[in-house]
């Protein structure tokens, strides 16, 4: 929905602008926010769905439980990543709404909300991570 | 150096063992962000993550592929190939060629060399395996003519290269144009020589019942790529739009082509936008990973150092351009290819802005390395992609896709000696302007 969204807010800015020489002046801002959101949300989507490209090469000739082993540490890097970078960007969204930053646009945006949609996503992705590593243990 | 060397060697050896590209360049960041200034420099995370991805100009990515899933989720892009197989398979090489051109359009309206694969590899295959082509040649000139995807714009790949360079998108995609256009015209070439060589053996001539269709039909069934690209390229060319806003107005264009000229409804509307969504995700990662890495290695320096030791060494500018080609022939070797790019960028952008290198015309260069890189196994995903579509072997998609190697080389080299092949266009449209 978001993405349908940005789409539109862009066309109508390049037809008040191409029509009637006007601009909504955050269209361009507005965007922005839009796809950090759709981005972010859908790094776990993304990992869950198998769309994240991996080199198989190594991993496809093990077997048993080195494979397992290999699996698991992975996953764990994959969580581990994504938990450190969710709890930086957790710090900043909290430390931006704790200084009230606002955009410098007409929008005045709290910049807190389109970060804390970034914290959001990560720790989805985060969340995947966890449960992949979950899943492959219970299969063991 | 040294620290910039464990990075990249963790970076490496965790992408070799298995681990997600994103993931293994986020780790690789994290580790080379802790070696220089411990747990405290994670504090960084926030702010650059927030000053990268926070942009409009890669607002443009989703949006170029949203354009082309819905034209293909309504069924578009099978007419156009079958439009353009009437047009251009009575040249030697028949339907080969066909695939060239018909990538070479779908070049226009996808951002990405794996969309066109794809696309136009699913939309070919079941026609040419029915009419006898070369196994090998049918593989390889649907991967190499995939590749056309990241240079004739829009581009993906440039938006990437102009985000983390600092160059113009519009830009990039002028000096694109010529060389893509180029590159298929020498792709054609090549299977023109090949099919010659061959006859008919491998390339069999257009078969009688497509020279009994009307001129004005297949035109109808080319006519809605026709009428995308020039709704968005035209209206970029034009300077009425930027390229993210061309993107927007390509996704409605496309929504009226695929209602107009194909199956589009609101069900596979809805899927076109959830792979869109899912597609871009996936490629943003890895771009939102890649600003972490870049950060670290600006903290670091190791550009300017690197730099300062290119210089030292006396290079000439085509000695550096060859040495550039063969880190990338490696790194083809062993990274996908846009990680490879925001990987190398960050490193490499000091050299060529110490040097004077022309940074609109490297983004043409660094695209055809990509593309190599895209053809190269094993990492080679265009090779991935048609052997996914056509279940034969690994080997066979790699020998077909060499020989178009070699065409891209040859590219290499004539835009090396003919920079103006790239840099004319842009500088023509700047003065029209």
């Amino acid at each position: 929905m978001a993405l349908v969204l940005m789409g539109a807010i862009i066309v109508v800015e390049v037809l008040l602008r191409q029509l009637f020489g006007r601009s909504m002046m955050v269209a361009d801002e507005l965007s922005a926010y839009l796809l950090l959101v759709t981005t972010f949300l859908g790094f776990g989507v993304a990992f869950q769905d198998g769309r994240l490209f991996r080199l198989e090469a190594v991993l496809g000739r093990l077997r048993g439980r080195c494979r397992y082993l290999l699996e698991l540490m992975l996953g764990l890097v994959a969580f581990a990543c994504a938990a450190t970078i969710a709890a930086y960007l957790l710090q900043y969204a909290l430390d931006s709404a704790r200084r009230g930053l606002v955009s410098d646009s007409a929008l005045q945006m709290p910049l807190w909300v389109p970060q804390a949609a970034m914290f959001g996503g990560v720790l989805l992705l985060a969340w995947v991570a966890l449960q992949r590593v979950m899943t492959h243990r219970r299969e063991r | 150096m040294s620290l910039a060397v464990i990075a990249f060697g963790l970076f490496i050896v965790l992408l070799v063992l298995g681990l997600w590209a994103p993931f293994a360049i986020a780790a690789a960041a994290l580790g080379y962000i802790v070696m220089q200034g411990g747990l405290d420099g994670l504090r960084a995370i926030g702010f650059v993550s927030w000053g990268g991805m926070n942009s409009f100009t890669l607002t443009a990515i989703p949006l170029f592929i949203l354009m082309s899933e819905i034209l293909v989720g309504a069924g578009v892009a099978a007419r156009v190939y079958s439009g353009l197989s009437r047009l251009v398979s009575r040249l030697p090489g028949g339907l080969l060629q066909t695939n060239i051109v018909g990538c070479a359009v779908f070049s226009a309206i996808s951002g990405s060399s794996v969309a066109t694969a794809a696309t136009i590899g699913t939309v070919a295959m079941p026609q040419l395996l029915r009419r006898g082509y070369s196994p090998e040649l049918s593989a390889g000139s649907l991967a190499a003519g995939g590749t056309l995807g990241i240079l004739i714009p829009p581009s993906i790949a440039m938006i990437i290269y102009g985000t983390f360079t600092e160059t113009s998108v519009s830009k990039l995609f002028f000096a694109g144009l010529l060389p893509g256009l180029m590159l298929a015209a020498m792709f054609m070439a090549y299977i023109a020589i090949s099919a010659h060589l061959r006859n008919p053996v491998g390339t069999p001539h257009a078969a009688c019942e497509d020279r009994t269709v009307p001129l004005a039909r297949t035109l109808a069934d080319v006519l809605p790529f026709g009428v995308v690209i020039a709704a968005t390229l035209g209206a970029l060319y034009a300077g009425f739009v930027t390229p993210t806003e061309a993107a927007a107005v390509g996704c409605v264009m496309s929504v009226v082509v695929g209602r107009l000229w194909g199956t589009l409804d609101w069900r596979s509307f809805r899927v076109a936008v959830r792979e869109a969504m899912r597609t871009s995700a996936a490629m943003l990662f890895i771009v939102f990973a890649a600003f972490l890495f870049s950060y670290a290695v600006g903290i670091d320096g190791v550009g300017q150092r690197l730099a300062e030791r290119v210089t030292a060494m006396n290079l000439s500018r085509l000695e550096l351009l060859v040495l550039i080609v063969v880190l990338y022939l490696i790194l083809g070797c062993l990274v996908e290819s846009i990680g490879m790019m925001v990987i190398t960028i960050p490193l490499l952008h000091p050299v060529l802005l110490g040097y004077g290198v022309d940074l609109i015309w490297f983004g043409v260069v660094l695209v055809l390395l990509i593309e190599l890189g895209q053809l190269t196994p094993p990492m080679g995903i265009n090779l991935f992609v048609i052997q996914s579509i056509w279940s034969r072997s690994f080997g066979e998609v790699t020998r077909g896709a060499l020989p178009f190697m070699g065409v891209i080389l040859l590219a290499l080299g004539l835009l090396s000696w003919f920079p103006q092949i790239a840099t004319w266009l842009p500088e023509y449209v700047a003065q029209g302007r």
